[in-house]
């Protein structure tokens, strides 16, 4: 069995690789890096109405049929990169927490860079099958006035 | 031969094409602050926002920032956030809720009813004709309708009613008026394009099929089943009459029917409800969820705009997170309309800068019928054409030449 630096670091490497596969738009990829009963969410609060609003809630599957269709939409054409740092893990067993801080900078066609979204990943994990899983990703947006609006997750 | 553009654009009747440089030239568009915003009736927040006595929001209006307050004797006041010793913000929140506002600078205290209360050492303006009845807030005048909060800064503007006429005022007050709106959501964003190129987005179908969804969940029978009734002052409500069973299905997207109950009322689960307030309030209803655009005009080519996603107050857990989800299909900022409403105006925008001889947007459709002769009212562009009457009579400037001059010969 693997003692807890390992299974911190291959938490870890759990979300680097879903940053990358969200950066290179492997979407099915991405949506396997959650259990069958996972749950994704962003949320924001509004300062605005004094309300944490919730901006998308979708079961895994709910997931998968969205970002199938993203291709037949007329959207943002700028490349994204995430950068996730901070990343603090709580393991109990065969299940974890995580908090992380990400950046998600666009790049345009044209190669003007700018931050996109910045924010929190709040995560529950699991180990299955040997693997450490998305249970729940909820992501926690600080930036709310977006440069512009898109349906990928973030 | 050849024909110019000019000469072809003149084959249309005058009223049916604007000069794009309404949307691009920026005197016309600081002359739409001084002229439209700050005269007409300009939508703020929703009455449930300051419910109680002493909440407060700050919204922004031609560029003046506002605090709508509730009064502890229950009454709603507009007034300028603006100390009226030497122009410091009363506050710096969006919301809250308090019994009076001080000024952080030198402390003036405001009653919720705008007096002035306190001044910090009134020593020292003794002798001076100072008096503090004299420095009160300066107060915006503010209506409601349907649990609507507007305002309006001109004093020789008629009263809301007048400005959106019975007949809206009813049509308002019988699907929003009978029940307590709550915003669910809030968002916001700054647009690169014209404030008016989000408003014709909002107000005309025929750009429908740009969307995936609406591909795939409207037949062409629901599009040809919508129609607008116009009013004076450039309002409009869109309207649709399909029969049942060429509603929306939204199962042609994945996405669940609306037709599960708790629908506004009057409004059936599965077919809209729109209104256009002259000069940017969008009222929208699918079945379920309302939703709010206001716009603050920041520059030609930049636009704030707020959204709201409105349910019912008293909702059960349950049918809030419906309306939630029902909201954010679809309209919230990742919805799956929304990108590309955003998308298509802030393109159209950029490239009303080409330099070509394209000078002027087209809105030229009239009623057809369809092969059965039943008219297919969809098929008019009478509502844009309302609008940019309205927008013409504001500014005293015709949207075909706004600099004045003659635009094709003929026309």
């Amino acid at each position: 069995m693997a003692n807890a630096l390992e299974e911190k670091e291959a938490i870890r490497d759990l979300l680097q690789t879903a940053a990358w596969l969200l950066d290179t738009e492997a979407f099915a990829d991405w949506v396997n890096l959650f259990v069958d009963e996972g749950n994704y969410q962003v949320r924001a609060y509004s300062t605005e109405i004094g309300v944490e609003m919730e901006w998308m809630n979708l079961t895994k599957d709910e997931l998968s049929g969205m970002l199938e269709q993203v291709i037949e939409h007329l959207r943002d054409l700028a490349q994204r990169l995430h950068l996730v740092s901070s990343i603090q893990i709580d393991i109990h067993d065969h299940q974890a927490h995580s908090l992380s801080s990400f950046a998600i900078f666009r790049t345009t066609p044209d190669g003007v860079s700018h931050c996109y979204a910045v924010g929190r990943y709040e995560d529950s994990l699991i180990k299955r099958n040997g693997a450490w899983r998305f249970l729940q990703r909820k992501v926690m947006l600080h930036t709310r006035v977006l440069e512009v609006a898109s349906h990928l997750p973030f | 031969m050849t024909t110019s553009y000019q000469q072809r654009l003149a084959k249309l009747p005058y009223t049916h094409s604007v000069d794009n440089r309404i949307y691009t030239d920026p005197d016309i568009f600081a002359q739409e602050n001084k002229h439209i915003f700050e005269r007409v009736w300009n939508f703020v927040c929703l009455e449930s926002e300051v419910a109680s006595p002493g909440d407060f929001r700050v919204v922004s209006v031609a560029g003046h920032s506002l605090l709508i307050v509730h009064g502890e004797d229950g009454t709603l006041r507009a007034f300028y956030n603006i100390c009226t010793h030497r122009a410091a913000p009363l506050t710096r929140q969006e919301r809250g809720n308090c019994r009076a506002f001080q000024c952080f600078y030198h402390l003036w205290t405001f009653g919720l009813d705008g007096s002035l209360r306190g001044v910090t050492r009134p020593e020292g303006y003794e002798g001076t004709g100072f008096c503090k009845e004299d420095f009160g807030l300066v107060s915006v005048r503010l209506e409601t309708v349907g649990g609507l909060v507007f305002v309006c800064l001109s004093q020789d503007t008629q009263s809301l009613q007048a400005y959106l006429g019975q007949d809206l005022v009813e049509r308002i007050e019988n699907t929003l008026g009978q029940v307590e709106l709550e915003a669910l959501h809030y968002h916001k964003a700054i647009l690169k394009t014209n404030w008016k190129l989000w408003n014709d987005n909002n107000s005309e179908i025929y750009h429908s099929f740009l969307h995936v969804l609406i591909r795939k969940t409207a037949s062409e029978a629901f599009y040809t089943g919508t129609g607008h009734r116009l009013y004076p002052n450039g309002h409009a409500f869109t309207i649709n009459t399909t029969p049942s069973d060429a509603r929306i299905k939204y199962e042609g997207y994945g996405l669940e029917s609306r037709e599960g109950g708790h629908t506004f009322p009057g409004v059936h689960g599965n077919t809209g409800w729109l209104v256009n307030i002259f000069p940017d309030l969008l009222l929208l209803i699918r079945g379920t969820v309302l939703r709010i655009d206001r716009m603050v005009p920041l520059s030609p080519g930049r636009t704030l705009v707020e959204w709201r996603g409105v349910g019912l107050k008293g909702d059960t857990p349950e049918v809030r997170a419906m309306r939630v989800r029902h909201h954010n299909q679809i309209w919230g900022p990742m919805g799956r309309n929304l990108p590309e409403d955003i998308l298509a105006v802030e393109e159209q925008w950029r490239h009303m800068h080409s330099g070509t001889e394209l000078s002027h947007s087209i809105y030229a459709r009239e009623p057809q019928q369809s092969a059965d002769g039943q008219p297919i009212p969809a098929m008019d562009d009478e509502n844009m054409r309302a609008y940019y009457q309205t927008w013409g009579h504001w500014m005293d400037r015709s949207p075909q030449a706004p600099f004045g001059e003659a635009v094709g010969a003929g026309r």
